[in-house]
This record gives C-alpha cells, structure tokens and sequence, in this order.
C-alpha cells in the first residue's frame, strides 16, 4: 500500500469523503438500545 | 454468507483466502479485498502469535478487538481508491451494513428489503444485504436480527478519527483494539 506519508493522506482522503470530521456523532448512534444489543451479541 | 473470509488451519500452519463462487469482485475491487484479508487480518493475526499478551488476553485485561479489527479492514480496503485519482472511497458497504443491522431491529425481511431500496437499487445486491443481517432468523416476517455488522462502521469511524494520533504500525502488531492499543503505547 505504499509508504507512510502515503497511507497517511489516504486517511486524509478517507475521512474527508466519508465526513468523519464533521460533527454528527448522533449519525452513528441512532439507538442505544440496538447498540446494546450488539454488545450483547459480541460478548 | 460473507463474499470473502480467511480460514486458518492450526494443524498445517497455512491459511486461506476463501471466495465466494461465482466471484462478483470488480477487477478494480480485489485488491482492496486482498488489502482487508492479508494486509489486515492476516497480518495482524500472524504478528499477534509473536506478542506477550498471546493467549493471556484475560491476564492482561485486553477488551474484544472486533470493532478494531474490521474498522481497521474497512478502511484499508479502500485505501487503493483514496490514492487513485477520481476514485471515491466510500465506506458505503460498511454504512449500509450499519443501517440494515439497525432497521433488522424494526422491520421484517421484506420490509428491510423494500426499504433499502432508496439506496439499492439491484435486487440481487439489495438482497443479499438483507439476507447478511437476517441471517439465522427461522420466520423473516419477524423483527430482528445479527447486529454484529454494525462493528465494520463503529471501528472504521473511531480509526480514523483517531488516525492523526494512531501508531499504525502498533495497530498491525496484533490483535488489539484501539483502547488496549493505547495502553500499550
């Protein structure tokens, strides 16, 4: 994959088109009880 | 169900990259899925074998790494795309995995799979998403599912927030998941 500066920007990359940065925890966490569900699956 | 997984035979020592048939992978898209199985999963699973904490995860109070593990995947699956001028690396796979975990919790089969369809238009491709998270349910018409899959988003979202601060040679040292990771450094 290239070396560190490389991989590193693609991060950059990722991130940028994906939103990761922007504020919107809510988006990833629509329902605390589904949440714990899945912890209850993993454990 | 999954289009691709690694398989690991203890007794020979080999691996294996497990596909499956028919093959739907794009020309473009089987790299990235070679950069998920052995540049992360592989690679992370043969360096752990040589880590302290192998096989004394409990002694060391060192959490479930799933979230890690597949966050970690996901996004290295589509770091070809990021570095490839006009190509979008989209963590769309991974969200709509995330979404239909989520809705499996409130619809039946058939609703899930008419509900996707705003963002999947394929019948085929809508299909086997729905069936990926209903997976296991005797009657589809009900509510429910394996949630699991919403750890490919959790864990690629919290990595690459993290990503300014990450030590992405320690993430390919083992088994870890990011919280044990900064223990650890």
């Amino acid at each position: 994959m290239g070396n560190m500066e490389e991989y590193m920007r693609a991060l950059d990359i990722i991130a940028k088109t994906n939103h990761i940065d922007e504020d919107e925890d809510d988006l990833f966490d629509p329902d605390a009880a589904a949440a714990a569900r899945v912890a209850a699956q993993l454990a | 169900m999954a289009p691709t997984s690694v398989t690991h035979d203890p007794k020979t020592g080999k691996s294996k990259v497990n596909i499956r048939l028919p093959c739907e992978y794009r020309q473009g898209r089987i790299l990235g899925v070679l950069d998920h199985e052995i540049g992360t999963h592989y690679l992370r699973r043969h360096n752990e074998k040589f880590q302290f904490w192998y096989k004394k995860k409990e002694k060391y109070d060192l959490k479930n790494s799933q979230a890690t593990e597949e966050g970690f995947a996901c996004t290295n699956q589509v770091v070809r795309q990021a570095l490839t001028p006009g190509n979008h690396p989209f963590l769309y796979r991974s969200a709509l995995n995330y979404y239909a975990a989520f809705y499996a919790s409130q619809m039946s089969f058939v609703e899930l799979f008419d509900d996707m369809e705003r963002y999947v238009d394929n019948k085929h491709s809508r299909f086997k998403f729905v069936l990926r998270v209903k997976r296991g349910l005797q009657d589809t018409s009900e509510i429910g599912g394996l949630y699991k899959d919403q750890v490919y988003l959790e864990g690629a979202v919290s990595i690459l927030k993290e990503r300014k601060t990450l030590d992405i040679y320690g993430m390919c040292c083992g088994k870890l998941c990011l919280d044990d990771m900064k223990r650890l450094s």
